[in-house]
């Protein structure tokens, strides 16, 4: 039988586990991922204000249709209270300078204080704003800043 | 906020205690390697030559490592990127050794003179994994 020479065991380095220190590995990786997560957010920013601009029109006008026959339903007829904001509404677009779009008016029944513009010509108006607004006039400036939202 | 606070925290700790736990570790093992560096263990699946043998029997060791929340921390990270995972090759590494080791007690409480056939497994058990030696054990007649 081959005789078995018992060595002592020489362990200067450990060839299984790589030369590394964990904490500079730690904040370099975590440095580095922050990093580049800053740089997608802020290059992100740059590009769509970049892209808003040179927005074509055609474009828009696809993206509006998709819209609206996503989120909107536009057969059910006006409300008393929509075709009023309506009347206010097409006398404020006399004096815009885009003619050939669509608009249409909603009103919201919660009780929110709000007003919104959305993709398509979708002005939702929600009931709260109505019963705090103390006159036409500030109705009709609330439209005017909706209307706003959609001059370029 | 509070999220952020308390994961920085189980990091530390994580880092602190789990590199101590790992120096304390490392030390026992080696400690055990040169106290059992008299019973050899070989891979080959049989005795190379003809010897009278007494008896033969199975041994095993195994051993559960968990892991810190610092080192799945670097490795998450890691992960993203590539490259060597050095924080669990430690690990894996302290695995494999302890569990060797504890197979060598075993066969020295019984006596044994070489442990042939030496194979190793690894199981994942939750967030831990365990390392499992399994050999022969041969007894050599006097």
């Amino acid at each position: 039988m081959i005789e078995f020479k018992q060595r002592p065991l020489d362990e200067t380095k450990n060839v299984n586990v790589s030369d590394h220190s964990p904490l500079k590995d730690f904040f370099v990786l975590l440095s580095g991922s922050l990093a580049i997560l800053m740089f997608v957010y802020l290059a992100a920013g740059i590009l769509v204000d970049f892209a808003i601009a040179k927005y074509p029109n055609q474009l828009e006008t696809q993206f509006h249709k998709i819209f609206k026959s996503r989120f909107i339903n536009e057969e059910a007829p006006l409300t008393p209270k929509e075709e009023e904001l309506t009347r206010i509404f097409n006398k404020l677009l006399k004096q815009a300078s885009f003619k050939d779009r669509q608009f249409t008016i909603r009103v919201n029944e919660s009780n929110i204080v709000n007003a919104t513009a959305a993709p398509g010509g979708f002005i939702t108006v929600y009931a709260g704003l109505l019963n705090k607004a103390r006159s036409e006039n500030e109705i009709a400036y609330i439209l005017a800043h909706e209307l706003g939202h959609y001059e370029l | 906020m509070y999220d952020i606070l308390i994961a920085l925290a189980l990091i530390g700790l994580g880092y602190f205690v789990g590199t101590r736990n790992e120096k304390n570790h490392y030390k026992y093992i080696k400690k055990m390697e040169n106290e059992l560096n008299g019973l050899p263990l070989v891979t080959s699946q049989s005795m190379q030559e003809i010897v009278d043998i007494d008896r033969a029997e199975l041994v095993e060791g195994n051993v559960v490592i968990a892991k810190d929340y610092f080192k799945a921390f670097v490795a998450g990270l890691r992960n993203m990127f590539g490259g060597r995972l050095a924080s669990y090759e430690s690990l894996m590494d302290r695995g494999r050794r302890e569990a060797m080791i504890r197979m060598k007690i075993k066969a020295r409480e019984r006596g044994a003179n070489i442990i042939i056939n030496t194979r190793l497994e690894t199981a994942n058990i939750g967030m831990a994994f365990e390392v499992l030696a399994y050999g022969t054990a041969v007894y050599l007649k006097k």
